[in-house]
């Protein structure tokens, strides 16, 4: 299975470096340089499961890009990690960014680890959710058209069957004759346990007899 | 037909906000109110789960965050909104990583604004249960039909 992929944004390169080499073999790490870079990754990535931001770089803020996240990459969670903290840059954080965790610079990097690992669980369970959702959907569509072709057969079982009366061969709604065995087994549930009836009984055996009595005298 | 109103729980230590929340938001939501932490517990044991739980952060005996860290855990699906006079750092951070809060609203606070938020909760909140009910829905059908599939077998 592909490692999830992390999109970590960074103005500066020490951070991304530390990043991509702190969580590299555990996750596929995208990397941006700056907010108009990360709107980029997220226009052609559709499966990120955390975006993790720098709150103050040049041009967009960490907030600023993370609200755009929101409808670029939806199911992706959104982490804010910062140097600064001024109190205006969380509640934009909350408000219009909607991150799940807020992480201070240096970062430590098990309360980080542990921070992504919970994000990067969280991605995974709504998508198996919306996942488990498409497939009982389509199971029910399925379902549905097998209920509904069960019951057009048993149906046609309750309607005037056309039947040969010499074969007993049936006629089905395409014209075609079928054997009345073969019939009744396809548009209905019914297995035959083979037997004969007494008067067939009679008619084979009497003719058994007759072969034997023929076939007597010309062995002899 | 009469459309059911968001349940919403404001939580704040001073009457008169109670008052006022209660009074602003009642005609298009259903209002409870607490005036601690553990009251509003004790409301949510009662009353059961809602759609949204606001409160005020500094409250005597348990803060606002502590009392939306417990709702989260006890009631996942419900929307957790902080409504505080105070930004402190701490605080604000406690508010996302601990009571991973919806919103964090600043007192005082402006009508319209706040209505539109709680609207917001609530609808999230709501569309969050249809999804539920609907997946609780497809299950049921689905085994009705395997059930009326195996009937035609027998």
């Amino acid at each position: 299975m592909n490692p999830p992929r992390l999109l970590f944004i960074d103005d500066e390169e020490i951070n991304r470096s530390n990043f991509q080499q702190t969580f590299g073999e555990e996750y596929t790490i995208l990397l941006a340089a700056s907010g108009e870079e990360a709107l980029e990754i997220m226009a052609r990535e559709d499966d990120l499961a955390v975006i993790l931001s720098d709150q103050r770089m040049p041009g967009l803020s960490g907030a600023e890009v993370l609200a755009r996240a929101l409808a670029l990459a939806p199911h992706a969670e959104r982490i804010m990690i910062t140097g600064y903290c001024e109190p205006d840059d969380i509640m934009a954080a909350i408000n219009q960014g909607q991150v799940y965790r807020y992480i201070l610079k240096p970062w430590a990097s098990e309360e980080l680890r542990i921070a992504i690992m919970q994000g990067v669980e969280r991605h995974r369970l709504k998508k198996e959710n919306r996942w488990l959702l498409s497939a009982l959907e389509a199971k029910n569509a399925e379902l549905e058209e097998l209920v509904r072709s069960r019951t057009l057969e048993l149906k046609k079982l309750q309607n005037l069957l056309p039947i040969c009366s010499y074969c007993r061969k049936i006629r089905d709604d395409k014209n075609a004759w079928h054997g009345l065995e073969e019939y009744l087994h396809q548009h209905s549930d019914i297995l035959f346990t083979h037997g004969v009836c007494p008067s067939c009984y009679d008619t084979v055996m009497t003719g058994l007899t007759d072969l034997g009595q023929r076939e007597k005298p010309e062995g002899e | 037909m009469s459309v059911k109103k968001g349940r919403v729980l404001y939580v704040d230590d001073e009457e008169i906000n109670l008052i006022n929340f209660r009074e602003t938001l009642c005609d298009e939501f259903e209002i409870f109110t607490a005036g601690s932490g553990q009251e509003a517990l004790d409301l949510l044991a009662r009353e059961g789960e809602m759609a949204l739980v606001v409160s005020d952060q500094r409250m005597p005996g348990m803060s606002g965050i502590e009392l939306l860290a417990e709702v989260r855990e006890a009631y996942p699906d419900t929307i957790r909104m902080i409504i505080s006079a105070y930004t402190e750092v701490h605080e604000l951070i406690e508010a996302i990583n601990k009571a991973e809060v919806y919103r964090y609203f600043v007192k005082p606070w402006q009508e319209e604004s706040l209505r539109l938020t709680i609207g917001n909760a609530v609808g999230t909140y709501a569309l969050g249960q249809e999804i539920k009910g609907f997946v609780e829905c497809g299950r049921k059908q689905m085994a009705e039909r395997m059930r009326s599939l195996a009937g035609d077998k027998e």
